[in-house]
């Protein structure tokens, strides 16, 4: 196959059905050789009569029952039916407030400043790297007591929502619990079907989730553990499984977004 | 790749804002957007993934996405090829995290192969699935943008960000192997 004979394949390959790509000076070669040849028209022909059918094909996906509400109440759940962010406006600022101004956002900053080097990032601002970050630190059992147990359970904004993506077949046992910025974060350890190193599955009620996606994202992989973090309706979710990222996707159900 | 689908669906973000400027058009609201393009966008997913469990998840997830930068928006009419560039950058990103396919599945036995589809050969939709899944990303994301978006290959290339060159190859490749697959697909099927 010389050159010329590849080149005009691709040239046929790339005209669209439908579009007069023919008449475009880059696929002038091929115009001109259609012209001459039979065979390559015929060829031709047969590309965009395929190319056609294929593109119907495409588009005939038959649409779930109920696609659109799930849609709608999956940004609602996840805190998306705030006002979306106005355009910018210009604003005239006069001069005499400028001094005011300028003390203002100093004194803010500082006080900023003062606030996440003492306090840290409050927990309604963390970022999902930064949520598996301090989730990865809650794993540690701290002697809780039974009366402490039953207290957590009796809580149904920490027991009512157990999140729907867990590792198949694992059984949920509490662990654990930290405080974190006016909310209990549990953590429970998860028995899974390997019986291998332990795994963690940690709610915390309460939180903002702007930046979360609704199915587990893998942050953290390196350090012999893999913690990934997720947004259901009003907690964050991290799940924390000690071992190699492999070990991480024998446990978590693989599907592309998973 | 990731970063570059980001990237672009973020300068189509751009480019769609000086007509509606001037227009003074309405604002789109995250719900109109939803009902006007949601089938669309959940039938381009579902081409990627091949699965509805999946398309479900990466539609929510380029609808979230959408939201958060809706201001940005102010063409209405090109909010489709916006959408469909984030939808990309979901999948794209949602295949770095899975575990690669085995290499069985990508087995062709040439030799079930006839030689060309015919004028008339009626696509199956879900043979096409089948044959999709079975390609890799690279040649599935070249024949989703010029089938499904019918987009030509120097947009293609755009949308890529790779060279024209390498599109036309790729393109060609992806067109051939699609067919062979289909029709050794369709063969098996008239055998059994």
């Amino acid at each position: 196959m010389n050159d010329e004979h590849e080149h005009l394949r691709e040239l046929i390959e790339a005209c669209r059905p439908g579009h007069d790509d023919l008449a475009s000076p880059e696929f002038g070669l091929l115009a001109e050789r259609l012209d001459g040849d039979e065979r390559l028209r015929e060829q031709f022909e047969l590309s965009q009569q395929v190319d056609q059918a294929i593109t119907t094909a495409f588009h005939d996906v038959a649409i779930p029952r109920g696609l659109a509400d799930r849609l709608l109440d999956g940004l609602t759940d996840l805190g998306a039916d705030e006002a979306p962010k106005a355009k910018s406006t210009p604003v005239v600022i006069r001069r005499r407030w400028l001094p005011w101004m300028a003390s203002t956002v100093g004194i803010s900053c500082v006080a900023a400043a003062i606030y996440f080097f003492l306090l840290g990032v409050h927990p309604d601002l963390w970022t999902p790297t930064q949520f598996a970050q301090n989730a990865s630190k809650w794993t540690q059992p701290d002697g809780i007591s039974a009366d402490a147990w039953r207290n957590l359970n009796s809580d149904s904004s920490v027991r009512a929502q157990f999140p729907p993506r867990l590792p198949s077949k694992a059984e949920l046992v509490p662990h654990t619990w930290q405080r974190a910025g006016g909310s209990t974060a549990v953590c429970y350890r998860l028995r899974t079907a390997d019986n291998g190193e332990p795994a963690y599955l940690i709610v915390l009620p309460g939180r903002g989730s702007k930046g979360f996606l609704a199915a587990p994202e893998l942050i953290i992989r390196t350090g012999g553990r893999c913690v990934a973090v997720w947004a259901g309706k009003n907690h964050l979710y991290a799940l924390v499984i000690e071992g190699t990222e492999n070990r991480y996707w024998r446990l978590v159900p693989s599907s592309p977004t998973a | 790749m990731v970063d570059r689908a980001e990237s672009t669906a973020d300068s189509q973000m751009e480019s769609t804002r000086p007509a509606n400027d001037q227009a003074g058009d309405a604002p789109l609201e995250i719900r109109q957007l939803v009902l006007d393009h949601y089938q669309a966008v959940y039938r381009y997913a579902f081409r990627l993934t091949g699965s509805q469990a999946d398309a479900e998840d990466i539609t929510q997830q380029a609808f979230l996405l959408a939201h958060r930068k809706l201001h940005q928006i102010r063409d209405a009419n090109k909010a489709s090829g916006w959408l469909f560039a984030v939808l990309r950058s979901c999948y794209l990103k949602s295949i770095r995290r899975r575990r690669p396919t085995p290499a069985a599945n990508l087995e062709l036995n040439v030799d079930d192969i006839p030689d060309r589809l015919d004028r008339g050969e009626e696509i199956d939709r879900e043979r096409l699935q089948q044959v999709l899944d079975e390609l890799t990303d690279d040649a599935k994301l070249v024949l989703v943008l010029f089938y499904f978006e019918q987009l030509s290959y120097k947009e293609i290339a755009e949308q890529l960000d790779v060279a024209i060159g390498t599109v036309m190859s790729r393109l060609a490749r992806a067109k051939s192997n699609l067919r062979a697959r289909l029709l050794a697909k369709i063969a098996a099927d008239a055998v059994q």
